[in-house]
């Protein structure tokens, strides 16, 4: 798909060529809700209203990046925008500990524990203040590099190496306190 | 560990790597429903978009401006009447200072008269 062709496309009044786009890459929009989010949102939702604002930013695409590094960029805002609507960027305190730690045990299966591991880390990263959730959730997803992350977050390189460096800390010390 | 070195890799970020949204998700017909109840935006519109956030920029800095020079002109003017207070306070001083003096003044000359 000539993803410049498609938006171009789109832009002269052929709307129903904007499916194109959001098939392609509603997977990823919806792994990188899921993994910024916590355990708040509504993934689906979220994906569709991201879906929604990048057909209202489109004009604005000015074809310099890549067209994922600006979806990523609409979806981090998209999140974070609805997160702090929803006024759920939770300041670790004593009075919402984590859960505990589920056992390692031989006869609990392991589906189970990997599952409850993640929702730990889930709700973990839903901890993190917002710069610092962004910066590692782009970090270990897709392979993205120091550039990448800074071009989606807009800043430079060296606060994306700090913000990864802080989160992973603060990530260490919420799950193994 | 300096904040600039590169992050090893280690068991959380691989759980971090791991963390994927499993289930299948297909939101095509949902945005396309809500997209086409929207007005496309075009280069046009776009820029009438940019002149209108201009406009309520300009407009909010005229309030602003207004407002200032309203709260300037009431401060100077509320000096301006503690100022006059004080130089009548002043003046009535004076004056009594001035009778004072006279009085005395008569009555030095009426002593030295007698």
């Amino acid at each position: 798909m000539d993803e410049e062709e498609v938006i171009r496309d789109i832009l002269a009044g052929n709307i129903n060529r904007y499916a194109e786009i959001v098939k392609s890459y509603q997977t990823i929009v919806a792994n990188l809700c899921f993994k910024m989010g916590g355990l708040k949102l509504d993934i689906e939702e979220m994906t569709q209203q991201v879906f929604v604002e990048l057909y209202q930013a489109l004009p604005r695409f000015q074809f310099k990046s890549k067209l994922s590094t600006f979806i990523y960029r609409i979806t981090v805002n998209v999140v974070c925008k609805e997160l702090k609507h929803q006024k759920r960027f939770i300041v670790p305190t004593d009075d919402n500990p984590l859960p505990d730690r589920p056992a390692d045990e031989p006869n609990i299966e392991q589906s189970i524990i990997r599952s409850e591991q993640q929702k730990l880390l889930r709700m973990a990263i839903g901890r993190l203040n917002a710069e610092q959730r962004t910066a590692l959730v782009l970090y270990t997803y897709s392979n993205f590099s120091y550039n990448d992350i800074a071009d989606v977050m807009q800043c430079t390189t060296a606060k994306v190496e700090s913000l990864i460096f802080r989160a992973r800390k603060n990530l260490k010390k919420m799950l193994n306190p | 560990m300096k904040e600039t070195e590169h992050i090893p890799e280690d068991e959380l970020m691989q759980q971090l790597r791991d963390l994927r949204y499993t289930r299948p998700i297909d939101v095509t017909d949902a945005v396309m429903e809500r997209v086409r109840t929207m007005p496309l935006l075009t280069p046009y519109s776009l820029r009438r978009q940019r002149m209108q956030r201009w406009a309520t920029a300009v407009a909010a800095c005229a309030v602003f401006a207004v407002a200032l020079n309203i709260t300037i002109l009431f401060t100077r003017t509320y000096n301006e009447a503690q100022i006059s207070d004080v130089m009548a306070s002043v003046y009535d001083y004076q004056e009594d200072y001035t009778t004072t003096a006279m009085l005395h003044e008569s009555a030095v000359l009426e002593y030295l008269y007698e």
